[in-house]
C-alpha cells in the first residue's frame, strides 16, 4: 500500500494515532505527517484529517494558532482540488477557524465559532460522554453517503468548546450535518440530547461542494464494535458505527 | 452597592500571551507588534460599601484558588497597564457571557457573604510601532480578529478602571 491519507499532527494533538488505525482498519493506507512539514510532502498525499487533542494547549483559543500555520496554506489549496478533508474534535475547532466550513461565502473569512460548552446559559466545562447523532443531507458529503438521515449513532464527545455558533444560522439547512438525537433518533433541543448548548442541534458540517466535513464527536473511537460499551444502543453487528465514515476515503479520486 | 475590579496575572511567563505575540508577529505578518500583555479581570458586585467589598474580595483572593491560584498567578487592585502610553488595551468578553453563576454559589457558601455579580474578562495590551492611522488598521484587520473571535466575542477599548467604583 502507498501512503495515501494524512493525520496531521499539530503540537499538542492526541488522537493521532487511534485516527491513522481507523483509517487501516478499513484497508486504508494512512500515516502521520507533522504540521511543519514540506509542502511537497504534504501534496503526496490524497486526503487529509484533523484529529482531536489540543493544538497549541488551546492557547488564546482553541485551533486558532493552527490554523495560521503555513501547512493550512497547503491545506486550502487540497480543498480546492478537491482533496477530502476530515476535522475531528479540535481538528474541527480548527477547520471552523479556517473559514473552510462551512464556506458559504467561499472565501477565508471565520463563518462558525466553536465555543465553551453551556446549559442554561451557563459554562459547564469539558464534556465526556456517549451521545447519538444523525445525518442530514449525507448524500451532499462524501464522508456521510453511507449513511441515512433516520438511524441515531452512537459516538463519544469529549471536548470543552463544542457548542456551535453560526455567524448567520439559517445557512445550515443548505448543508450537510450530524445534529445530537436521541437513542430513537428524534432531536430534542434540550440537555442530555444537546450535550453543549449547540446551535440547532449541530455536531458536524460540512461544505458546498462536499469534500470537507468537520466534526466535534470522535468517530476514531467507535469504528470497533469492542469500542462500544455494552449500555450502549446500536444496531451495528460486525464493524462499529462510524467506519464507513473512514472508508469514504477508499475512494480518493 | 459597590463594584471591585480585580486584575490576575501570572507570575511567571505567561505562554498563552507569548503564543499569542509568536502568532501574531511570525504567522499573522504583524512586524510592527513591539509589545503583548495579558491579564485577567474579575468585576465583583455587591451590596456592601466599599470597604467591606474590598475586605471580602481580599479574602476571597486569600482563602482560596475560586479567582486566582496564588501558586502561580498575582493579583492586584490597580490595572497593571498604564495610562498615556502608546499601548492600547482591549476587553475580550463572549457576546453571550452571563457571568460566573455557578461561582457565586460556592463562594457565597464558603465566605458566608452575598455577591450580586461576578464577571470575568481578558484584557490585551497592545504596543505597535506604527502610527496611529496605521495601528488602527492593524488592529482592526490582524490583531483583534486573531485574539477575540469576531462571531463569538466582542473586543472593546477600556480606558483606565479604577479599582473600586461605588454604584
Amino acid at each position: 500500500m502507498t501512503p495515501s491519507v494524512a493525520v496531521i499532527q499539530f503540537p499538542g494533538s492526541n488522537c493521532e494515532r487511534e485516527t491513522v488505525r481507523a483509517c487501516t482498519n478499513q484497508g486504508i493506507s494512512a500515516q502521520i505527517i507533522r504540521w511543519n512539514c514540506s509542502e511537497e510532502e504534504f501534496n503526496s498525499y490524497s486526503a487529509y484529517i484533523l484529529p482531536g487533542g489540543f493544538s497549541y494547549q488551546d492557547r488564546v483559543r482553541c485551533g486558532v494558532i493552527a490554523a495560521n500555520l503555513p501547512i493550512i496554506d497547503y491545506l486550502r489549496k487540497a480543498d480546492q482540488a478537491n482533496k477530502l478533508i476530515l476535522g475531528i474534535c479540535n481538528g474541527c475547532q480548527i477547520l471552523a477557524e479556517t473559514g473552510l466550513i462551512p464556506n458559504a461565502k467561499g472565501s477565508d473569512s471565520r463563518e462558525v465559532a466553536l465555543t465553551p460548552n453551556q446549559l442554561n446559559n451557563e459554562q459547564i466545562g469539558h464534556i465526556c460522554d456517549w451521545i447519538y447523532v444523525k445525518a442530514t443531507q449525507p448524500q451532499a458529503n462524501r464522508f456521510l453517503a453511507a449513511f441515512d438521515t433516520t438511524t441515531p449513532l452512537p459516538i463519544p464527545v469529549n471536548h470543552g468548546m463544542g457548542r456551535f455558533i453560526f455567524a448567520d444560522e439559517t445557512v445550515i439547512k443548505n448543508y450537510p450535518t450530524l445534529v445530537y438525537c436521541t437513542s430513537e433518533g428524534t432531536i430534542e433541543t434540550d440537555f442530555p440530547t444537546n450535550p453543549n448548548g449547540t446551535q440547532s442541534n449541530i455536531a458536524g458540517i460540512g461544505n458546498q461542494k462536499g469534500n470537507v466535513f468537520a466534526m466535534m464527536p470522535h468517530p476514531e473511537r467507535a469504528v470497533e464494535t469492542k469500542q462500544i460499551p455494552s449500555w450502549i444502543e446500536s444496531n451495528t453487528t460486525s464493524t462499529g458505527p462510524w467506519a464507513p465514515l473512514f472508508a469514504a476515503l477508499k475512494d480518493l479520486s | 452597592m459597590s463594584q471591585i475590579t480585580v486584575w490576575i496575572s501570572q507570575k511567571n511567563t505567561d505562554l498563552t500571551c507569548l503564543s499569542a505575540k509568536e502568532a501574531l508577529v511570525n504567522l499573522k505578518g504583524l512586524s510592527q507588534l513591539k509589545s503583548l500583555r495579558r491579564t485577567i479581570q474579575w468585576d465583583i458586585t455587591t451590596d456592601l460599601s466599599e470597604e467591606a467589598a474590598t475586605a471580602l474580595v481580599t479574602q476571597i483572593l486569600n482563602d482560596s484558588y475560586y479567582i486566582a491560584n496564588p501558586n502561580k498567578e498575582s493579583h492586584r487592585f490597580s490595572s497593571p497597564f498604564t495610562s498615556g502610553s502608546d499601548s492600547v488595551q482591549f476587553q475580550v468578553t463572549a457576546n453571550d457571557y452571563t457571568g460566573e453563576h455557578r461561582l457565586i454559589d460556592q463562594i457565597e457558601a464558603k465566605f458566608n457573604s452575598k455577591i450580586n455579580q461576578l464577571s470575568k474578562s481578558t484584557i490585551w495590551d497592545i504596543q505597535l510601532d506604527a502610527s496611529e492611522e496605521e495601528s488602527n488598521t492593524l488592529l482592526k484587520t490582524v490583531a483583534l480578529p486573531f485574539l477575540a473571535n469576531p462571531i463569538s466575542e466582542t473586543a472593546q477599548r477600556v480606558s483606565q478602571k479604577a479599582a473600586t467604583t461605588a454604584l
